[in-house]
């Protein structure tokens, strides 16, 4: 434990999320860092398998939890405030994507072959052949079916939560999933078969 | 032939996903038992969830996560006190250089009052103008060159060189109160500044209280309190004065660091002499029976954070920490830095305790108390070595007020 933590007050720990987020509000920083702490791995998790490259990942968590700064007066006070930062996670990886978009027509005027996702050697190893075709099946979701994918399928939210984090109703959700599913397990189970 | 997909196959996936409930679950479940296809899709369906799952994903070592929690805290830290790290200090400081030192100056020599209208205390002279004419003082702060003028229910003050402060009182209905400059004029309601001028332009506008409006030709506007003209590139806001009977802790703080030879004062402590002076300025020029210009301009937010302690039902650290921040916020940092200050006493084991430590050396610097916001940085770091703020916090101990730059 690092001296930063060990000089901390048991209180902002025992705090409800949405304790933490007030305090946040008022301006005390360290109420982040407890939010931080409980749910960064939730959030980093979910900007990974909505497909930022693991070298971005860093990035866009950081600029997850900074968004919780002008965010937290929306904060609508459930003491759970995990689907609220996957939430914020999701706006943050469609930022992302649409600053990589631009950035992908404008080099696609100098070469016009895509730079594919390349795994690491140890992504490789790990994998079997089944949850490669998984991988792949997940990477060739448009964005939208993605998102549903991940938030409800890989994250266990309720549809309820993602058609209020993604601003669609809830209905548009599941068809979303019917959609992907359909599209992932035949990639999966029926490919080449 | 085509074989027909079996007709409950849409109910499969709200079976999978939990929306199912009661007896229609109990049915779905007992047609998969029984139905190949249904069978199939919830068996591939969670199949795929299970290989999702077990998707690799990117992962950190504790150390890693260490650092960026704490590169996370930091940044997080820079834009609640609404700078960039050092960018921030740097222009923080940039703005308080000019304001440095034209009240440096006005701590430098005697204060001479030279003219004084109507309604003045008795210690100034007095120069009686007609009934309607506004009640004013000009104090000589910096070889000031001026004349009065009194016609009909207009004062005028022609200032022709040299720095001059000035406070008006409310300028009653129908009068009126004008500064003219070699370049312009300046008009008031009611308020206290300190004018500049040299070579035949004015150099700068510093508001105490109040509201002034400026006519110059390179400016024409409203300046209120705790603005200057020039403006900086950030603002630095100078605290508007205390009101009258609260105790000044910056002041009673700065006075103390201010040197016998206050020609030194822009290079050793200028910032903390403004501060002083400011508060000095503002303390004098409300009385207890009258509203002042801060009360209305700081609105009832200053009103509710006015009072700490039980008497204001704010006895919890939250809600004492609360009234600090919206003070802070509000840019009242007089009351901010009052209450920053008691919330270090008493309750110094609140987690909140490294907030307030390191905002009273923020609200300090903001006010020009750069002395005080120092000291109150050093005080930060003795306690939180390894604090989240011990980078912004040691710039603010080791910073040490600019030389005052020539006029523009």
């Amino acid at each position: 434990m690092s001296a930063t933590d060990a000089r901390r007050a048991p209180e902002p720990e025992d705090a409800s999320d949405a304790e933490l987020v007030a305090r946040l509000r008022s301006g005390e920083v360290s109420a982040l860092g407890v939010l931080y702490d409980r749910y960064d791995h939730d959030v980093r998790r979910v900007v990974a398998r909505l497909g930022v490259p693991s070298g971005d990942v860093d990035d866009v968590v950081q600029a997850t939890f900074l968004d919780v700064l002008s965010a937290a007066a929306r904060y609508d006070g459930r003491e759970n405030a995990r689907p609220w930062l996957v939430g914020l996670a999701v706006i943050q990886v469609r930022r992302r994507r649409r600053w990589t978009s631009r950035l992908a027509a404008r080099l696609s005027r100098v070469a016009r072959e895509p730079v594919p996702h390349t795994r690491t050697p140890e992504e490789r190893v790990a994998s079997s052949e089944l949850a490669d075709r998984a991988q792949r099946a997940l990477d060739s979701l448009s964005p939208k079916k993605r998102e549903v994918v991940v938030l409800i399928t890989l994250e266990g939210l309720s549809g309820e939560d993602v058609a209020a984090r993604l601003g669609i109703p809830v209905a548009t959700v599941w068809t979303r999933l019917h959609h992907a599913r359909r599209e992932m397990i035949a990639a999966v189970f029926e490919e080449g078969s | 032939m085509t074989r027909v997909p079996c007709k409950r196959g849409w109910e499969v996936e709200a079976l999978v996903d939990g929306r199912l409930v009661g007896k229609d679950r109990a049915s779905l479940e007992r047609h998969v038992e029984t139905c190949e296809d249904c069978g199939r899709s919830v068996m591939r369906m969670r199949e795929l969830g299970g290989l999702l799952s077990a998707l690799p994903t990117t992962d950190r070592t504790s150390l890693e996560r260490r650092r960026e929690r704490a590169d996370l805290l930091t940044r997080a830290n820079e834009r609640l006190v609404g700078g960039e790290g050092r960018r921030s200090g740097f222009w923080v400081a940039l703005a308080l250089v000019p304001a440095v030192a034209v009240l440096a100056v006005l701590l430098a020599r005697p204060a001479a009052t030279v003219a004084v209208g109507p309604a003045l205390p008795p210690s100034a002279a007095t120069l009686d103008g007609p009934p309607a004419s506004a009640g004013f003082e000009v104090t000589d702060v910096d070889h000031a060159s001026f004349t009065t003028e009194q016609r009909d229910a207009t004062s005028r003050v022609a200032l022709r060189s040299g720095t001059a402060s000035f406070h008006v009182e409310h300028v009653r209905p129908g009068a009126r109160f004008v500064v003219a400059l070699p370049d312009g004029e300046v008009e008031v309601r009611g308020t206290r500044f300190v004018l500049e001028v040299a070579d035949g332009h004015t150099r700068s506008v510093v508001v105490t209280e109040g509201v002034v409006e400026v006519r110059l030709r390179e400016f024409s506007g409203l300046l209120r309190a705790g603005e200057r003209w020039p403006r900086a590139p950030v603002a630095a806001p100078v605290s508007r004065p205390q009101r009258s009977g609260e105790p000044t802790t910056t002041g009673g703080h700065a006075a103390s660091s201010v040197p016998a030879d206050a020609t030194g004062v822009a290079a050793a402590v200028g910032a903390a002499a403004v501060s002083t002076a400011i508060a000095a300025a503002g303390s004098a020029a409300t009385s207890p029976a009258e509203p002042s210009a801060r009360e209305v301009l700081a609105g009832p937010l200053a009103s509710v954070a006015a009072e700490p302690g039980p008497a204001s039902g704010l006895t919890g650290p939250g809600p004492r920490f609360a009234a600090a921040m919206s003070a802070y916020n509000a840019g009242d940092y007089g009351e901010a830095e009052r209450r920053f200050v008691a919330f270090g006493a008493e309750f110094p084991s609140d987690s909140r305790a490294e907030d307030a430590m390191f905002l009273l050396a923020e609200v300090r610097a903001r006010r020009g108390d750069l002395a005080g916001a120092r000291e109150a940085a050093r005080a930060y770091l003795r306690r939180f070595p390894a604090g989240l703020r011990a980078p912004a916090a040691t710039r603010l101990a080791r910073d040490t007020p600019a030389a005052p730059a020539p006029p523009p």
